[in-house]
């Protein structure tokens, strides 16, 4: 068995022209600096949950079973009819109906609190609009409203939901 | 797939869907999966939870408010229902009264007493439409549609 074996270290200097030094610092990866004094991670680095949900970490990389804790991604989206059917979803746990024109949509990973940011419309042809229902909103589920234009709740087409934000 | 039906402490009802993701969803993961999941997060609150084939829930939403749990089964609640009624009826009615208040204000410039009086009865008759016996009398939620459907149907 053979190894090369590199002591971690800061940024070395840049290297004169022509040159690229490689180098292992702290967190463990592996660094080139080249003539220019540009330094860049060598290896691709799957960003843990803590990486993607702070944002700000420049060199590691999403993967697609953890991307969705980026902030920017949604963290659960749902079409479903009006008896609880979910045409179409990601992290949903249930619907319920749960009057006329109201519909709960449970989530399966949970919001870490009941502030987060959720998205609601009906999908209809007719003069419907939605509304996110205050104080039965909470961090495991979102309540969407959909009236008619003269105020009265409304059973739509299909509800639709997406939220964003922070996970449990 | 089967659903789970309860009670809540304002004594409506909540119908719950289990949902198999159609996006990142386990491999294998079950209809039993679904709802054993969407068990686990029923409100504390949620009184009498049922676990109840699909068919329970009825299909007609018309007085969908109106419904109240009997064990494992859904029934309408009539008195609420014909409360629901009541209000479509006034829904309906509400153009009506705007179409026979202009009329009125014509009649009334014209000092047409035959057409003042007609109107008058008309607009009595939307006044009366909410408490039609066909309402107050309908024995059932098919019977109370037809009858909220008539009056509507028969609103001047």
């Amino acid at each position: 068995m053979s190894f090369i074996l590199l002591v971690e270290q800061t940024a070395p200097e840049t290297p004169s022209a022509n040159q690229v030094v490689l180098y292992p610092k702290s967190d463990g990866l592996l660094y080139s600096k080249d003539d220019a004094g540009t330094e860049t991670p060598t290896a691709i680095v799957v960003a843990t949950q803590a990486q993607l949900e702070a944002a700000t970490t420049t060199t590691v990389y999403s993967s697609p079973g953890r991307q969705q804790f980026h902030p920017s991604a949604a963290k659960g989206w749902c079409q479903a009819n009006t008896v609880g059917a979910a045409v179409v979803s990601y992290n949903v746990t249930s619907v319920t109906d749960t009057a006329v024109g109201d519909a709960d949509i449970v989530w399966n990973t949970d919001f870490s609190s009941g502030n987060y940011c959720a998205v609601g419309s009906p999908r209809n042809d007719g003069s419907l609009f939605a509304a996110i229902a205050d104080t039965t909103t909470t961090s495991t589920q979102t309540r969407i409203r959909v009236f008619n234009d003269g105020g009265i709740l409304s059973d739509p087409s299909y509800f639709m939901v997406l939220a964003f934000g922070d996970q449990a | 797939m089967k659903k789970i039906i309860y009670t809540r402490s304002d004594g409506g009802i909540s119908v719950v869907t289990p949902v198999i993701n159609t996006l990142g969803e386990s491999p294998g993961f079950t209809e039993q999966d679904a709802l054993e999941r969407a068990l686990a997060k029923i409100p504390l609150a949620a009184i009498n939870i049922q676990v109840i084939d699909p068919f329970v829930v009825p299909s007609d939403r018309t007085f969908r408010n109106a419904w109240k749990q009997v064990g494992a089964t859904i029934e309408q609640d009539m008195p609420k229902a014909r409360t629901i009624a009541q209000d479509r009826i006034r829904e309906a009615r509400t153009p009506r009264f705007a179409h026979w208040d202009a009329l009125w204000s014509k009649a009334q410039e014209d000092n047409d007493a035959a057409a003042m009086a007609m109107i008058k009865a008309n607009r009595q008759k939307l006044r009366d439409a909410p408490a039609d016996a066909r309402i107050v009398n309908a024995a059932d939620e098919t019977a109370l549609k037809a009858a909220m459907q008539a009056v509507i149907g028969d609103l001047p």
